[in-house]
């Protein structure tokens, strides 16, 4: 049996996240980090270009020699199926035993396949979340010209435009009334749907996939409206949900996502967890909820790490941010960004072409989310207010200036304290 | 860390400093060709705003817990040892996540370019090894961007 | 010419910019406050309304690529040697706007200048020069009234006392100090720059008529506060935080007349500091109203020191006029401690042009005549006299020093050394290099950290020049120099004048 002082479940972003948090703090213990994909840490996000050619190794997060730099031994290729949480004990897939004094679980989400009628046997179903997937449908891109999308949340639109970009026809099958209703707004929503249909790419909202025609090779699919779409090719991009595959048959908390406290452990001493398999703080509201989002998951891996180190530091929750790079007007949101109640008050902005929106929610003089089109320089001046708390009774209307956001509207004082940076503050400013 | 600093009240709105920052980091070094041949109107690092009689240039602040690093999909954005939060143009995927995440907005979208990919200041790092100050310090005529210690406090932030 | 009077094309200044080096950086829009420079976003192109130029230079000195120089308008004006182009536009200007021209700085007018027909000593052969690195060479100065003798006593074991009361003296590291600019003409940035200076060179600096600002209170007591025909900012904490006070009856830019600052000038922070209603005009009438003779002088000079405790040496400030020799011998017996004479060469903030070019007398022969009636009269010890109105450099100080004076107050060069350029828009209020203004978009282009050493930097530089001069002269202490005329030769000057003056031609 071997053993770690540290030892790290997922080898992505949360991962790479605890390494950075643990080595802060504790530079000569053990850590070891086990991953089933052997490419080390990549960046999931990137996928999309690695369909469109990009080669594997570019997708590395840190660089070739991360872990090696940070004094981390790495087991590629190997599944962890068991823990046993009282004796401290992992399994791999090939009956390894590994003993650790503190565990992170940054076992990520796994893509919420819904059974679909027709879907099973057939080659050119795919989903959309890991390296693996992505290197299937480089692999098979040659063999269909015409794909459905069933989502239309951000993986369902970034596959959907990378197909189109490649030449397929592409078909995006929405439950929802609109696309993108996490990240965006109505006004927004039928923005970044016409750019993509002005691509080429169609919409059917409302609707979704009852059956996968065909026998070995797809026809078609039929949708619940009644209409039928031929295609070669089925991705499924309606989300990922928390991975809970190794948390089964232990004593550790887990209700459609890893449960864990302010300091990201579980209710299992010495078992901690970060990235898309916890459920995270979200500070616009206060709630629990699975946020699988690059950035969030980064600092989640951070903030256990440091815990884990031995150092008692709160995570204070995630601000869910997006970034639509791919359309040809950029969007950037964060937050609230469509209100779930009549208590918040919503102003915005447009040009009639659409190439210059930009909204804010706000609430008791607080902003609470925004999002903004064409003009995103300083976007995250808005981000760094929802954050803050800051009233902005006095300067929303300045806000909504189609051009760059700056620091002028800010207070005085605060722009003070981070000019002059004789005392660095805290990130609540 | 010395990091630049930057005295509001002292600020003339010259422009100078963005012309040299425009200047330092081209290719050429020199202030007309980098505007007028190399097209690098508007990619300055170091950004005047002015509304009368107030004016400031502001730019990244190398934060010791950078909010652009945690969301760069494509690890383009690094600390480096000596504190500077670096960004690698070549790396960059134009994802724009550090522009929606830095608050002080100095991650700034290149969306004009050809290569669609963010940038930032650097603090002018090849400078520095060469015993320089930072061009904008080095470049505004009153005093009102300085080179000196900063205090760093430790903790984390989300 | 659309829309203007025809004479507005005769413009004296053209903003001359090389488009292929203008990177568009908008600086100069942004420098320029006197709307001469515009920025066409549409066709991407910068336009001057070279009209509005006043040479102030500005854009030129900030432009980051030296794409700018402004340059004489090369539509020449006629030239006819009675009627020299100022005198012409002048006219125009009088017949469109009907009121006094007013202007800033000092004489444009070219009357003789003294100085630059006045030559100094040096040592050779019989008289061995001093080299001030290698000796000490005093250029400490006491300012104040010198009794006629000093008696001492000595004790039992040999110590040495003083038994004479001096009068109060203000001791000067070198006879150099930063002239009245009133706070309203100037802005609180370049006081505080003076100020600052001051105190590290070991001199002093003037607050001029427009009281001492809260701020400037720490650097107070190398201050000399002015009571002026306005009182402004006269108070108990006024008196009492000076090292001096100098009463003011009048300026070389503009004798005999008062001075005014516009009601719009008066912003919340001058009108506190010179105890006046905000937005009201600051107006400084012609005499003080209760100074109608001599012996009015008197009672104030006496109240003051009153009030102070005799803890303080009395100025008082007069302009070089005809009669400067008995007006000073007048306020010697009227009880000052020290004189300062203004000639009309000196600076102001605003005056009418008029004036300022025709009125009054030149620094040189006033001192050198102020000087000789106050030995005559025996009475010589009884007042320090300062000099002011166009000292240029440190060899002006050295001759005014030989023509009689104790030391010298500078101001016109203390603007140049912060940057200004002489155009001469000071009562305009948009100096664009944020001197004469107190608009907040402008004073904040003089940075007191930068500015305090820029004016450290010209006198300590002039001072170690007076080293070298009286060092090559053979003389170890400025008062060696002082009203030792012998050490001076004119060239160029007439029989008389250099009589007045008290020297000798060159050769002689």
């Amino acid at each position: 049996m071997s053993k770690a002082d540290y030892v790290i479940v997922g080898s992505n972003v949360a991962a790479v996240g605890a390494i950075d948090g643990i080595r802060r703090h504790d530079k000569k213990s053990s850590i070891l980090t086990i991953a089933f994909e052997s490419l080390g840490s990549y960046s999931k996000a990137m996928l999309a270009a690695y369909i469109e050619g990009a080669n594997a190794q570019w997708l590395e997060y840190r660089g070739k020699d991360y872990f090696k730099k940070m004094g981390v031994d790495c087991l590629f290729g190997r599944r962890v199926t068991g823990l046993d949480a009282g004796k401290s004990i992992l399994t791999t897939d090939n009956g390894e035993e590994i003993s650790y004094k503190k565990v992170l679980l940054g076992v990520g989400g796994v893509p919420f396949k819904p059974a679909i009628k027709g879907a099973e046997g057939k080659e050119l179903v795919f989903t959309f979340t890991d390296l693996f997937d992505a290197q299937k449908i480089r692999e098979t891109l040659p063999r269909f010209d015409s794909a459905v999308v069933i989502g239309a949340g951000f993986t369902g639109t970034e596959i959907a435009y990378t197909l189109n970009k490649l030449n397929k026809k592409v078909t995006v099958v929405e439950l929802g009334d609109r696309v993108l209703v996490k990240a965006l707004d109505p006004r927004s929503s039928e923005i970044a749907q016409s750019l993509m249909q002005g691509e080429g790419i169609e919409f059917y909202l409302n609707d979704t996939v009852e059956e996968i025609a065909g026998n070995k090779e797809i026809t078609g699919v039929s949708l619940k409206s009644g209409k039928f779409i031929p295609c070669q090719a089925v991705i499924t991009a309606i989300g990922v949900i928390p991975n809970g595959e190794l948390i089964k048959n232990t004593p550790i908390k887990f209700d459609r996502g890893l449960d864990v406290d302010d300091y990201m452990c579980t209710n299992v001493p010495n078992v901690y967890g970060a990235g898309d398999v916890v459920k995270a703080t979200d500070i616009t509201d206060g709630q629990k909820r699975s946020l699988p989002l690059w950035p969030l998951a980064f600092q989640q891996g951070l903030v256990a790490g440091i815990n884990m180190a031995g150092v008692r530091y709160p995570y204070a929750g995630g601000l869910p941010m997006n970034s639509l790079k791919f359309l040809k007007v950029p969007i950037l949101s964060a937050g609230i960004t469509t209100p779930p109640d009549a208590g918040y008050e919503v102003i915005s902005v447009s040009d009639p072409k659409g190439t210059f929106y930009r909204s804010l929610v706000l609430k008791e003089g607080r902003l609470k989310g925004f999002v903004t089109i064409g003009e995103i320089d300083g976007a995250g001046v808005l981000t760094g207010l929802i954050r803050s708390k800051t009233d902005i009774s006095g300067i929303k209307t300045r806000l909504l200036n189609k051009k760059k956001i700056g620091l002028m509207q800010m207070p005085r004082e605060w722009r003070n304290r981070i000019f002059t940076r004789r005392d660095e503050t805290d990130y609540n400013d | 860390m010395k990091k630049v600093i930057i005295v509001e009240d002292y600020c003339i709105a010259c422009y100078n400093c963005e012309v040299a920052c425009v200047a330092t980091h081209s290719r050429s070094e020199d202030p007309v060709k980098a505007y007028k041949r190399e097209g690098l109107r508007g990619r300055t690092n170091a950004v005047v705003e002015v509304e009368s009689p107030l004016a400031f240039s502001s730019m990244c602040r190398h934060c010791k817990h950078p909010w652009c690093m945690d969301a760069c999909i494509s690890g383009a954005i690094q600390r480096l040892d000596n504190g500077i939060v670096y960004l690698d143009e070549e790396r960059c995927v134009g994802c724009w996540g550090c522009v929606v995440g830095c608050p002080y907005g100095a991650a700034h979208p290149n969306l004009a370019g050809k290569d669609k990919h963010a940038f930032k200041c650097d603090l002018c790092i090849k400078r520095l090894d060469a015993g320089l100050n930072p061009a904008c310090v080095e470049a505004c005529p009153n005093k009102a961007l300085l080179y000196d210690e900063t205090i760093e406090r430790e903790e984390v932030h989300t | 010419m659309l829309y203007k009077k025809p004479q507005i094309q005769y413009y004296p200044y053209i903003v001359q910019r090389d488009d292929n080096k203008c990177v568009r950086c908008l600086g100069c829009v942004e420098q320029c406050s006197y709307d001469a420079t515009f920025y066409d976003e549409e066709l991407d192109v910068l336009w001057n309304k070279h009209e509005a130029c006043v040479g102030c230079k500005r854009c030129e000195a900030m432009c980051p690529t030296d794409a700018l120089k402004i340059v004489p308008n090369p539509s020449r004006p006629i030239e006819h040697a009675s009627w020299k182009w100022d005198l012409v536009m002048d006219a125009y200007l009088q017949a469109n706007t009907g009121s006094i021209i007013i202007t800033g700085i000092g004489n444009d007018k070219p009357y003789r200048i003294y100085f630059d027909h006045l030559v100094i000593d040096a040592c050779q052969v019989t008289n061995p020069s001093i080299d001030p690195l290698r000796e000490p060479m005093e250029l400490r100065t006491f300012l104040g009234r010198k009794g006629q003798k000093i008696e001492i006593t000595e004790s039992e074991n040999g110590k040495i006392a003083l038994k004479t009361r001096l009068a109060p003296q203000l001791e000067l590291e070198t006879p150099i100090m930063f002239s009245a600019m009133s706070y309203g003409s100037i802005n609180l940035n370049f006081q505080e720059s003076m100020a600052r200076a001051a105190v590290e060179l070991g001199t002093y600096w003037n607050t001029g008529e427009g009281g001492l600002h809260k701020k400037l209170y720490p650097y107070a007591g190398r201050g000399i506060v002015q009571v002026a025909s306005g009182r402004f900012g006269v108070s108990r904490d006024y008196l009492k935080a000076a090292a001096a006070v100098e009463i003011k009856i009048g300026q070389g830019a503009k004798p005999g007349i008062g001075g005014h600052l516009p009601g719009e000038k008066v912003n919340a922070d001058i009108a506190e500091t010179r105890m006046i209603p905000p937005g009201s005009d600051a107006i400084s009438p012609a005499p003080h109203h209760d100074i109608y003779s001599i012996e009015d002088l008197k009672q104030l000079v006496y109240a003051i020191k009153e009030a102070t405790r005799y803890e303080k040496p009395v100025f008082v400030k007069i302009a070089a006029v005809h009669n400067v020799a008995a007006i000073a011998s007048g306020i010697a017996r009227a009880g000052a401690d020290v004189i300062v004479v203004d000639g009309f060469r000196g600076g102001t903030g605003a005056t009418p042009k008029s004036v300022r070019d025709h009125v009054g007398i030149p620094i040189e022969v006033a001192i050198a005549a102020v000087d000789r009636r106050l030995r005559q009269e025996g009475i010589r010890n009884e007042v320090s006299i300062v000099a002011t109105g166009g000292i240029r450099s440190s060899a002006d100080v050295i001759k005014i020093i030989a023509l009689g004076a104790d030391a010298a107050y500078i101001a016109t060069v203390a603007m140049l050394a912060i940057g200004c350029t002489l155009c001469q828009t000071c009562n305009t209020g948009r100096c664009a290099w944020g001197i004469t203004t107190n608009d907040p978009r402008l004073a904040r282009r003089q940075n007191p950290d930068i500015a305090s050493e820029q004016l450290y930097n010209l006198v300590k530089g002039w001072s170690h020049e007076m080293k070298e001069m009286l060092g090559a002269m053979g003389i170890n202490s400025i008062e060696s120099l002082k009203g030792n005329r012998l050490r001076l030769r004119s060239i160029g000057l007439t029989e008389k004048e250099n009589e007045i003056l008290g020297v000798l031609p060159a050769g002689e």
